[in-house]
C-alpha cells in the first residue's frame, strides 16, 4: 500500500478516547432481541415468481386485507390514526411482510404480539366478504358499524370520508367507468370494489410486469375520478417506476405523492425504497458535493 | 411432510435456513452500526428501534438483490442506514439530542453501557457541527473503521478528497474540544481550582 492515512497521528488524544468509548454503544440485548423477532425472514431468491415458497406469503393476504380494510373505512382509519405503527409493517405491499401484521402463522415468541391484529384482521376480512350487500342495503350513514367513533378522529381528506361523499352521490352498474349510467340508491359499494379490484390487480401485477402496474397506476384516476383509493394507485406508481428502475422519474413521483397524500402510511417507506436505490448504485449524493467541504 | 423427497427439502429448506442463519448474524454483529449510524444522522433516541428495524427489514426484502461485486455488505448496509436516517429527518422534525440519558433502562452491566452511551452522545453532538460531507468521512473512518480506499469508492471521491475532509473534521472536533475544555474552565470558575 503506497497510501497510507496521512493524518493518522492528527487524531487528538481527547478524541480517540471518545471514538473508543462511543464505539460501545448500541441496542441494548433486549432491544436488539425485539427488533429482530419484528424482522420478516430474508428473502433467498427475487421476489417475481408468485410460486415461490418463502418469500410470497405476503401479496395475496395483504391484498385481501387491505381491500377488506379499505371497505370498511373504520379499520382504514384505525390504520392511520395508529401513532407508533413502525411504517415498515404498516404497509408491507412490497415486502414480506413482517410476523405480526400478514404473514404465515408466526413462531412461537411473537405469537403474543399477533393475537391483538389477528382477530381486527379475520373481521376486516370478514366484512369484505360480505361489504358489498352491506354497503348497497344500508343508507350512507350507516355504513361501517364500528365507524362512529373512530371517524371523529381528525384526519385530512380520508378514503372514508369521499366514499360517504360518493355514495350521497349515486351509484354506479358494474362498470366503473361508464359514469353516465350510475343510478341512485345502490352505493357505491360497486364502484369500490371495483376500484379495490383494480388496485388488487395492479399490485399483482406489479411483481411479474411493472410495466403493465405502471400503466394501470396512470390510468386510475381516469377511471376513478372519484376514487376512494387514488392513494393506493398513485403508492404503486412510485413503486412500479421504482421497479424498472426509473429512479429519478420514481423519486419525482415520490414527491408528488408526499404533497398528494402528506399523511400516507406509505410515504414513508417508499422513501427508504427509493433513496436505497440510489446506494445500490453506490452512490451517497452528500458524498459528491465537495462545496460543502472547500473550507 | 415426512414423504418429502430430499432434492424437494434441499430446494425449499436448506437454502432458506442457510440464509436465515446469515442473516441472523449479520444481523448480530451489525445491528450497533446501524444503531450508531442512526443516531448520528439524526435519529431520535425514541425513534431509534423503528427506523433500524426499517433498515433491517429492507436488508431481509433486498437480501437476495445485494450484488457484492459493488463492495461489502457492511458498507451497503451503511448505505441503507444512512438514507433511512435522511428519509426520517425528512418526515420529522429533529429531536433535541441529550436529555435521553434519563431513559437508559439500569441492567447489570448498565455501567459499562452508560459509559459507552455518554461518550456516544458527546460525539453525536460533536459531530453534529462538521458538514455532512466531513461527517460522513469521519463517522466512516474514524468510528466505524471503514477503509479509505473504500469509503472513496463508496462516496464516489478521490482518495485525497476523503483524507482531506477527515484532517478537516478532525481539526475541527479538536479545535471545539479544546474550547469546550477553555470553556467550561471559564463558565464554571467557583467549580474548577484555581492557579492565580
Amino acid at each position: 500500500m503506497s497510501e497510507h492515512d496521512p493524518s493518522e497521528e492528527a487524531l487528538p488524544e481527547e478524541l480517540r478516547e471518545l471514538l473508543d468509548g462511543a464505539r460501545g454503544h448500541g441496542p441494548t440485548a433486549s432491544q436488539a432481541s425485539r427488533l429482530f423477532a419484528a424482522l420478516p425472514s430474508p428473502a433467498p431468491t427475487p421476489p417475481s415468481p408468485p410460486g415461490g415458497s418463502a418469500p410470497g406469503p405476503a401479496p395475496s393476504l395483504w391484498l385481501a386485507a387491505s381491500a377488506a380494510l379499505i371497505v370498511s373505512g373504520a379499520a382504514w382509519f384505525a390504520l392511520r390514526s395508529e401513532p407508533r405503527e413502525p411504517p415498515a409493517s404498516a404497509g408491507p405491499m412490497d415486502m414480506p411482510a413482517a410476523p405480526n401484521v400478514v404473514g404465515p402463522p408466526p413462531p412461537a415468541d411473537v405469537q403474543g404480539a399477533d393475537v391483538q391484529s389477528a382477530p381486527d384482521e379475520a373481521s376486516a376480512r370478514r366484512r369484505a366478504g360480505n361489504g358489498a350487500d352491506e354497503f348497497a342495503a344500508a343508507p350512507p350513514s350507516a355504513v361501517p358499524r364500528s365507524a362512529a367513533p373512530l371517524t371523529a378522529a381528525p384526519a385530512a381528506p380520508s378514503p372514508s370520508a369521499s366514499s360517504r361523499e360518493a355514495s350521497d352521490e349515486a351509484a354506479v352498474d358494474s362498470r366503473p367507468a361508464s359514469r353516465a349510467r350510475r343510478r341512485p340508491a345502490e352505493g357505491d359499494a360497486d364502484d369500490l370494489v371495483a376500484e379495490a379490484r383494480a388496485i388488487e390487480e395492479m399490485r399483482r401485477r406489479l411483481r411479474a410486469s411493472p410495466r403493465a402496474a405502471l400503466a394501470s397506476a396512470r390510468s386510475h384516476r381516469r377511471r376513478f375520478p372519484r376514487g376512494a383509493l387514488t392513494e393506493e394507485a398513485d403508492a404503486i406508481h412510485v413503486e412500479a417506476l421504482f421497479s424498472l428502475g426509473r429512479q429519478g422519474a420514481a423519486t419525482a413521483a415520490l414527491d408528488r405523492f408526499t404533497a398528494r397524500h402528506p399523511n400516507s402510511v406509505h410515504a414513508h417507506r417508499l422513501r427508504v425504497l427509493v433513496d436505497n436505490a440510489s446506494v445500490e448504485n453506490a452512490v451517497i449524493e452528500d458524498g459528491t458535493d465537495d462545496a460543502l467541504q472547500k473550507k | 411432510m415426512a414423504l418429502a423427497k430430499p432434492s424437494d427439502v434441499e430446494r425449499s429448506d436448506s437454502p432458506g435456513s442457510d440464509v436465515a442463519a446469515a442473516f441472523r448474524t449479520f444481523f448480530d454483529t451489525h445491528v450497533s452500526l446501524v444503531w450508531r449510524t442512526l443516531a448520528l444522522w439524526g435519529v431520535p433516541e425514541a425513534d431509534l428501534a423503528d427506523v433500524a428495524q426499517e433498515v433491517f427489514t429492507v436488508v431481509a426484502t433486498r437480501w437476495h438483490a445485494y450484488d457484492a461485486s459493488r463492495g461489502s455488505r457492511k458498507s451497503w448496509l451503511y448505505g441503507i442506514a444512512r438514507n433511512a436516517a435522511r428519509a426520517h429527518g425528512r418526515s420529522r422534525q429533529r429531536a433535541p439530542e441529550l436529555a435521553e440519558l434519563e431513559g437508559l433502562a439500569v441492567v447489570p452491566d448498565a455501567a459499562a453501557a452508560l459509559d459507552a452511551k455518554r461518550q456516544f452522545a458527546r460525539l453525536r453532538q460533536l459531530v453534529g457541527e462538521l458538514s455532512e460531507s466531513q461527517r460522513e468521512v469521519f463517522i466512516l473512518h474514524d468510528l466505524e473503521g471503514f477503509e479509505m480506499g473504500h469509503i472513496a469508492e463508496v462516496l464516489s471521491i478521490p482518495r485525497a478528497t476523503g483524507y482531506s475532509r477527515l484532517r478537516l473534521a478532525r481539526a475541527r472536533l479538536a479545535r471545539r474540544l479544546a474550547q469546550r475544555r477553555v470553556g467550561s474552565a471559564e463558565a464554571s470558575p467557583k467549580r474548577s481550582v484555581r492557579h492565580e
